[in-house]
């Protein structure tokens, strides 16, 4: 006779957050990006990773969910080598699992969540965008709101005022 | 003119310290939430498979799937790793042994678990659940042993 080992029925709930994981990377920099996940109770989550992604990016192997579906965020750090070709490839792809372990028993079930990462490869001057300071300083001034904006303009007309009168004075 | 001027000074120097007072964004506070979406899984109970004999094909066991809190519709899949018993080298029984199906068939219609991912071809939506139905059918000669099987359903969004 085969015996079957006898186990306590369990219940699991295991989520995530939906959409891909995008992480825009530099060559010879890095970036990150998050992968949202929660659960109803308090677990340890196993993560793996495969694909190409696989060789530039690292994450926590194990992390641990907090109970009522709290969001834990499982960063993901990608890094590119200053050698790299991008002729091998601008879009980086792979797959990323959360694996929740089920009751030891006849039967284990286990609960998985998969997740699509993308990592994006930049040149390092693509990387950094010209910004052009007369441009930015005028959008960082008016940005500050019509009080300040007014108050910028009552100040100089109070200055001249001063002036004037120290003027007159003499 | 002096005093005229200095009057003049001290009406703006008023003027300027209360702009920024009355053009000020006012008291009343706006909420808003990003509610996320999200899909999750759970399955219960276990599958508990009888003691059989080889050649012997267990009855129907049920585990259902079910999407708790999330507010995707998913399509959950199925995976499977192969029966091991005990000791240092343990006996096996293939992973394909047990069978699925999303009804009770006959264990000859139903799909073999694999170590590959399948569809469970059900989808499951918010508040929604998918049965999934097994059976395990023991070949002859099988070692004497006790086995344990783990499976895997897996999601993705």
């Amino acid at each position: 006779m085969v015996c079957l080992t006898l186990i306590s029925p369990s219940v699991f709930a295991f989520g995530q957050v939906a959409g891909s994981v995008f992480i825009n990377v530099p060559v010879g920099g890095s970036g990150t990006g998050s992968w949202k996940i929660f659960n109803e109770e308090p677990i340890t989550v196993s993560i793996s990773a495969e694909g190409d992604a696989m060789k530039f990016i690292s994450f926590p192997e194990q992390v641990t969910l907090e109970p009522n579906n709290k969001i834990y965020s499982v960063e993901i750090t990608a890094k590119i080598p200053a050698d790299y070709n991008l002729t091998q490839g601008t879009n980086i792809t792979g797959t990323l699992y959360a694996l929740s372990e089920g009751s030891p028993g006849q039967v284990k079930i286990n609960l998985q969540l998969k997740k699509n990462i993308y990592i994006l490869v930049k040149s390092p001057e693509a990387s950094a965008p010209a910004v052009n300071p007369l441009t930015s300083l005028i959008t960082g001034f008016f940005s500050l709101g019509p009080a300040y904006v007014l108050s910028f303009f009552g100040l100089i007309i109070l200055v001249e005022i001063i002036l004037f009168i120290k003027k007159e004075r003499r | 003119m002096k005093y005229k001027l200095e009057t003049l000074t001290v009406a703006l120097v008023s003027l300027l310290a209360i702009i920024p007072t009355v053009l000020a964004p006012s008291a009343s506070v706006q909420g808003s939430v990003t509610v996320e979406s999200t899909c999750d899984i759970a399955a219960s109970p276990n599958v508990q498979f009888e003691p059989l004999v080889p050649s012997q094909t267990s009855t129907d066991h049920t585990t259902t799937v079910s999407e708790p809190t999330g507010n995707i519709v998913l399509t959950p899949t199925i995976l499977g790793s192969a029966w091991i018993g005990t000791g240092e080298t343990p006996p096996t029984m293939p992973v394909g042994q047990t069978h699925w199906a999303n009804s009770d068939l006959a264990y000859a219609s139903m799909t073999p678990l694999d170590t590959s991912v399948a569809s469970i071809n059900d989808a499951i939506g918010p508040e929604d659940n998918a049965t999934v139905h097994f059976k395990l059918q023991v070949p002859n000669g099988q070692t004497a042993d006790i086995y344990t099987q783990t499976i895997t359903f897996e999601i993705t969004c």
